[in-house]
Order: C-alpha cells, then structure tokens, then sequence
C-alpha cells in the first residue's frame, strides 16, 4: 500500500485541481473589421495576452472551420491596435 | 545502497507529479470535451482528425497515469509519458515556428499558460521524464548486480 501512496495523492490532488479550477468563461465582445463595417462578437473565448501575433478567434458571419478574424477590444483598427497574443 | 535510496525517491517523486498533470489534463479534456474538439479543429496540423484526437489523448493520458501508478508497469508508464511529452512538446514547438494562427490552449488551469509558456513547461515535464526513466534504469541495474554479487543490501 505504501508504494501506492504517493500516486493515489497525486490523483486525488489532481481530481481536486480540475474540480475547483475550471475557468470561469466570460463571454467578452470583441470587434473585427468585415470590409467596411465593422462587426461585434460575443465569445468566451480567451485572448491571453502576450506581443507577438494578432489574437484571433472564428468568424461567426462564415463559421467554417479556419476561418479566422483579428480582433479589437475595440472600433479602432489603427496599427498597434489589435490584440496580441504570445 | 544511500544513493539508490534518493534514485528511488526521485523516480516516485517524478512519477507522481506525470501522473498529477496526466490525470488533471486527462479529466480536464474529458470534462470539456466540446470545447476541446473544437480548439484541435482549428489546428491546421491535426483539425482532420478532432474528433478522433478529442477521446484518444485524454485516455491515453489517463492510461499513462495508472501505469505510473502500479509499480509492475511503472517502467512502462515512464517511457509512455516520454513519449508523449516529445509528442506535445513538439506539437507546441511546430505551432510556434510554422503557423500564423495560434487557436486557444487546452483548457483548466493550462488555458491561461501562453503558447511560450506551455512549451517552456512541456520542455521541463519532457526532461522530469526522461530524467526519472535514467535514475529508474541506473536502480534497477544496481538491484540486478547486488542480486547477482549476492551481496545484502
């Protein structure tokens, strides 16, 4: 039983982790230029922040799979002004 | 005999913290599975196969945890947990290099780690393992010449 000790602490840590830390999902409006206009969306998906490349998320106008939008936290897409993501 | 006793300890201590993340992430996946299908979709390395990935990974995850567990197969347990660190390590590793668009991570408490962050961390997880199979295999060679010298330990 003792060589099971450690282990079985580690699941039960673990069942515990996952119990009590899933992420609150949010749902935040992001907005992304569609031509001209532009077009808010409403996702609880997460832009974690970082400085590298254009945060973006599916387009909900053409759902296919890939399609993907850079987004705004805001109606400005002046350069610099997208969210960036590590 | 001193220093197979610390061999020992750090392999069970390397051991439970793969089984701690394998179970968590397993159970995480599972949990969400939804949302787990639908951010492997948006992968243009494994998006074809989401549905097929979205129940093998988490069981394989899982899977390696209980052979961790049971001393018999802990051997076994130790070079598939290797393996599948070298697999997402560089998974991670060909996101980053090679695509413009970096879909959100995996979910639980992982989710808030970035796309570098998580291959620093799958890199660290990646040398526990083969660091443990290292100090399980110099243990079990030391038991064999102590076995075979016929010598007490």
């Amino acid at each position: 039983m003792k060589k099971y000790l450690l282990g079985i602490f580690a699941i039960i840590l673990a069942v515990g982790f996952s119990a009590f830390t899933t992420i609150k999902k949010t749902d935040t409006t992001y907005h992304f230029k569609n031509g001209s206009e532009w077009v808010e969306i409403d996702s609880d998906e997460v832009c974690v922040p970082g400085s590298l490349t254009p945060c973006q998320i599916d387009n909900p106008e053409t759902p296919a799979v890939g399609d993907m939008v850079t987004v705004y936290l805001s109606q400005n897409d002046s350069p610099g002004n997208e969210l960036l993501r590590n | 005999m001193k220093n197979s006793g610390i061999h020992t300890w750090i392999v069970e201590i390397i051991a439970a913290l793969l089984i701690l993340l394998f179970v968590y992430t397993g159970i995480t996946k599972l949990a969400d599975q939804n949302s787990f299908r639908a951010v492997i979709s948006r992968s243009p390395l494994i998006g074809q196969w989401s549905t097929f990935l979205s129940w093998t990974l988490p069981i394989i995850e899982l899977s390696a945890a209980v052979l961790l567990l049971i001393p018999k197969t802990k051997k076994l347990g130790l070079w598939l947990s290797l393996g599948l660190m070298i697999v997402f390590t560089g998974y991670i590793g060909y996101m980053l290099l090679f695509t413009n668009h970096l879909p959100c991570s995996c979910g639980g408490v992982l989710q808030q780690l970035t796309w570098l962050q998580h291959l620093e961390f799958n890199i660290l997880f990646t040398l526990l393992s083969a660091l443990s199979i290292w100090f399980y295999t110099k243990h079990q060679r030391f038991i064999a010449i102590n076995r075979n010298s016929r010598t007490p330990v």
